[in-house]
């Protein structure tokens, strides 16, 4: 059980930041602090990180360094025409997946 | 947030060591990460400090953060390469063997390129961390009459001087009392221990005369960085002025000169440079006892807390500390004494007929290579500060 949840969380990791990416630039801090409320996915900094540095570097999304009144300058991440696109076909795919586990639980299988 | 230095070079060892555990990541990602992560910190601190931000604080961020060795462990892609990608997107017509056969091939001469071509996967600080101009404040200057060093730009990857950083100084020197000496750039070691390996970048041979110079070096641990002028023959410094933050040189002026810059065996007494920057001393025993933080100095058993330690050749160790004397009409005049210390006990032999009252102590950890003394001996008193009867 816990192999499939560990599994399950860092697949829908990505997921869940291109969705909250989608109202708005945020920063890491912001970010982490957003999806922690998500208790299940228990995220974590050496999560999120890397994976936003990833999607970055993958053309999903984009950075604007600002100054910060704490301390360095924040990253404020927001989504691309790409990463729009992606979080689209990841929702509709994420919606089609839903309605097929419901039947499935529910026992309709016509 | 402006932090305390103390604070910051925790950061800062912090990020260094999950930097450690990126290894295997290029270096734009480690230098995204880090940097989100730095700022996190920060993010962390303003948002729970109230604006009063404390180490205890800081560590309790840090201990809730992962651990610096879970950043080496690189997030499960949502599309592993073995497994079946979800339909997602659209179809694309499908390749043929060929092309595939020849896909991998590519793929594979590229991995093989770039495995053979990596020598190390450590990564320079200064790769994480560009250069950058930064600001500095100038402390104390221990050069002798006739010799300048005049510090034009100091590009650091922090503008901490925290640990770690790499920092690279450029500036001009004239050197007029002696046929040629070693300019370096070093630090003084103002927490722990302040040893280090040397590399070429951080030093140069100067001649008598005028020229510039550019400096490297990695900063080994907390201190405050100094260009100083060294004899070639003995290696002994012969000036120099200090550098950094305003808290890391405003240290150095607390604790008084230190053995890096003042011991000078051949030096004679009274004859203490006359072209120094003022220190910002106190001017009498209580604004001492305020400066240290220790109340009733009045003799050498004050200490602060600072520990270096030095192995010793021999019983006898003779120290030439700077002597700042305090004159009734708030002056304040440089004179040099000598400090005869054996394992056991201290004997001032020095000139003048003023009278100790007040100094502030620094703690050295004296290493004796006499099989019988097995245990580190302790002595303090390097700092002197000396108030007219």
């Amino acid at each position: 059980m816990s192999t499939w949840v560990t599994q399950l969380r860092k697949g829908l990791m990505e997921f869940c930041i291109l969705n909250l990416l989608q109202h708005g630039e945020s920063y890491g801090y912001e970010i982490l602090q957003s999806l922690q409320q998500i208790e299940e996915l228990v995220v974590t900094d050496s999560t999120v990180y890397p994976i936003l540095s990833r999607l970055r570097k993958d053309g999903y999304l984009k950075v604007q360094v600002k100054p910060s009144s704490s301390g360095p300058p924040r990253r404020y991440f927001s989504l691309t025409a790409l990463g729009r696109q992606r979080v689209l076909e990841m929702n509709h795919y994420w919606g089609n997946l839903q309605q097929g586990i419901k039947k499935l639980q529910q026992g309709d299988q016509s | 947030m402006n932090l305390p230095t103390e604070l910051k070079a925790r950061i800062y060892d912090h990020i260094g060591t999950v930097q450690k555990h990126l290894g295997e990541l290029p270096s734009d990602e480690q230098r995204e990460i880090l940097q989100s992560l730095e700022a996190h910190i920060h993010d962390a601190l303003e948002a729970r400090s109230g604006g009063q931000p404390t180490l205890n604080l800081l560590e309790a961020i840090l201990a809730e953060i992962d651990p610096p060795e879970s950043y080496g462990q690189r997030p499960t892609s949502s599309e592993p390469p073995n497994a079946k990608a979800p339909n997602i997107q659209s179809k694309k017509p499908s390749n043929n063997g060929f092309f595939k056969g020849c896909l991998l091939a590519v793929l594979i001469f590229i991995a093989f390129i770039f495995y053979y071509s990596r020598e190390s996967s450590e990564v320079d600080p200064s790769e994480i961390h560009p250069l950058k101009a930064v600001e500095f404040t100038q402390g104390a200057n221990t050069l002798k009459e006739g010799n300048s060093i005049v510090l034009n730009e100091v590009m650091a990857s922090s503008p901490y001087f925290a640990a770690g950083d790499v920092i690279t100084v450029a500036g001009q020197y004239t050197l007029s009392t002696q046929p040629n000496a070693r300019l370096a750039l070093f630090v003084t070691a103002t927490h722990g221990g302040g040893r280090s390996s040397i590399t070429k970048e951080q030093q140069v041979q100067v001649s008598e005369g005028s020229g510039s110079f550019q400096l490297t070096s990695t900063i080994p641990y907390q201190g405050s960085p100094h260009l100083t002028f060294y004899d070639i023959t003995t290696g002994s410094p012969i000036g120099g002025i200090y550098f950094g933050l305003k808290e890391q040189v405003d240290r150095i002026e607390i604790h008084g000169p230190s053995l890096d810059t003042y011991s000078e065996p051949n030096r004679k007494e009274g004859s203490a440079a006359t072209n120094r920057t003022p220190l910002q001393l106190p001017k009498s025993k209580e604004e001492l006892a305020q400066l240290v933080g220790t109340e009733g100095i009045a003799e050498s058993s004050a200490k602060l807390k600072r520990d270096r330690t030095f192995k010793l050749g021999h019983d006898k160790l003779t120290l030439y500390p700077d002597i700042k004397t305090f004159h009734a009409d708030g002056t304040i005049s440089g004179k040099r004494g000598t400090l005869v210390g054996s394992m056991h006990s201290w004997k001032e032999n020095r000139s003048g007929d003023i009278s100790v009252i007040g100094l502030g102590g620094t703690e050295w950890r004296l290493f004796k290579k006499n099989k019988d003394d097995a245990e580190d001996k302790f002595y303090r008193s390097i700092d002197w500060y000396l108030f007219e009867q």
